[in-house]
């Protein structure tokens, strides 16, 4: 055995383990290198990354830059400081932010979110010039269609003079002495064009309405938050005749409420903010019982 | 057999520190997706007066303290009375000033600096204007 070892035979077996022991040692070397290196790695880049806490509002997941926008807009709607409100928005980076806001918006509409939500998010994305049916329906400002812009406008539609008492001066005047009546022609109301209010049409059915003994068109207004207008005018047209009248004027009934009076054969039409949403509206009896059946019409102001 | 098990540790060794070198200096991760913990401290601070804001704006303080939790911070306390302070000492925002402290407040912290800002919010701010 020995001799074989020291002979040719013996010499080149023991080179051969020699040479499989050096490849085994440089394989697990690499095998080391390579498991260390993937170790290293993990541990760099996702157990303790050296960069842990240099994130900015940009590298924010999506659902906490949502959670930040809404409480940019939170804080707006709190201090109207829209230029600090554009630069915290700013540190988002985000190019399409009008666009994120009034998604944003829109979400916050479908998920039921609280009026003030949708109101603050609304005011941002306006700010930010988004556009969109959302943004329309939940205007920020408030809506303009209802008191006194339709008092107004009802009473330039007649510039007639008005009569105005005024107190003739006297000087140590006893209480009792009555002032002079003078009729004093205000000056015409200048023809300037005023913006009309839109409105669209949410509901329109015909009721059964028991509790009244005439038949009624009811009309209920409300703005993009679902609130009641009042004091919107409500034109009734029908062949030969027109009425007008102004929601919220109806004791024990919604500040957005008003209705008119039908009568039977006669067909009606209702316009808002000048142009006939509705027409073609008749009177006629409940199919069972003896009450009439009215409309029941229910309008949303979207602005100017 | 020793040798080959020297020589793996040898690697796992030599590969570790190389890896770590790669993911730390060379190529460090990019933070994307991150939560609010994961801010600088200047994001962090901001993200808190943005808290008290929202706060101050909704009452919800159930959510606020969340949106706190999410910061993740283990001296959270400490670290909002402090930053509470500094606002009330630093800041030209008599809004800022009570928004914060009126959540400082909320959450029971107290400090003789909050004592000029209390009540925080009167009844009538409510609407948060």
């Amino acid at each position: 055995m020995a001799l074989n070892e020291n002979g040719p035979v013996g010499r080149q077996r023991t080179r051969q383990r020699r040479q499989r022991l050096n490849i085994a040692t440089a394989s697990f070397l690499l095998l080391g290198l390579v498991l260390g290196l993937m170790g290293g790695l993990y541990y760099a880049w996702l157990v303790a990354p050296r960069n842990a806490q240099t994130a900015t509002a940009a590298q924010l997941a999506t659902a906490h830059q949502q959670d930040y926008i809404q409480m940019v807009s939170q804080a707006f709607a709190a201090d109207g400081d829209w230029s600090r409100a554009e630069a915290r928005l700013a540190t988002l980076q985000r190019d399409d932010l009008a666009q994120t806001v009034l998604a944003q918006l829109e979400d916050a509409l479908r998920q039921g979110a609280p009026v003030e939500t949708v109101r603050d998010l609304a005011q941002v994305a306006e700010r930010l010039g988004a556009q969109g049916s959302a943004l329309a329906l939940f205007a920020p400002t408030p809506v303009g269609g209802a008191t006194p812009t339709a008092e107004a406008e009802l009473n330039a539609a007649v510039p007639t003079a008005t009569p105005t008492l005024l107190p003739t001066p006297t000087t140590n005047a006893p209480l009792a002495a009555s002032p002079t009546p003078t009729l004093t022609a205000l000056p015409s109301p200048s023809p300037t064009p005023t913006r009309q209010p839109t409105y669209r049409l949410l509901d329109q059915q015909q009721v059964c309405q028991e509790y009244s003994a005439v038949p009624l068109i009811e009309v209920t207004v409300v703005d993009g938050l679902f609130t009641e207008l009042a004091a919107v005018e409500v034109i009734v047209s029908w062949e030969g005749g027109v009425d007008r009248f102004l929601t919220g004027f109806k004791a024990g009934a919604g500040a957005g409420y008003g209705d008119f009076v039908m009568e039977e054969g006669v067909s009606y039409a209702v316009s808002l903010g000048g142009e006939t949403a509705v027409g073609g509206l008749r009177a006629d009896k409940c199919p069972t019982g003896s009450a009439w059946r009215g409309w029941d019409l229910r309008f949303q102001y979207l602005g100017e | 057999m020793k040798k080959i098990l020297l020589t793996l540790c040898v690697g796992l060794v030599f590969g570790g520190g190389l890896g770590l070198y790669i993911g730390w200096f060379v190529a460090p991760a990019q933070l994307t997706n991150v939560p609010p913990s994961a801010l600088n401290e200047a994001g962090q601070e901001e993200y808190l007066r943005l808290v008290a804001a929202a706060y101050w704006r909704d009452d919800n303080l159930a959510t606020a303290r969340q949106r706190l939790t999410n910061l993740g911070r283990e001296d959270l306390v400490d670290w909002l009375r402090e930053t509470a302070v500094d606002t009330v000492l630093q800041s030209q925002s008599e809004l800022e000033i009570r928004q914060i402290v009126y959540l400082a407040s909320s959450i029971g912290l107290d400090s003789p600096a909050f004592a000029p800002y209390l009540p925080a919010k009167p009844v009538e701010a409510s609407d948060g204007s």
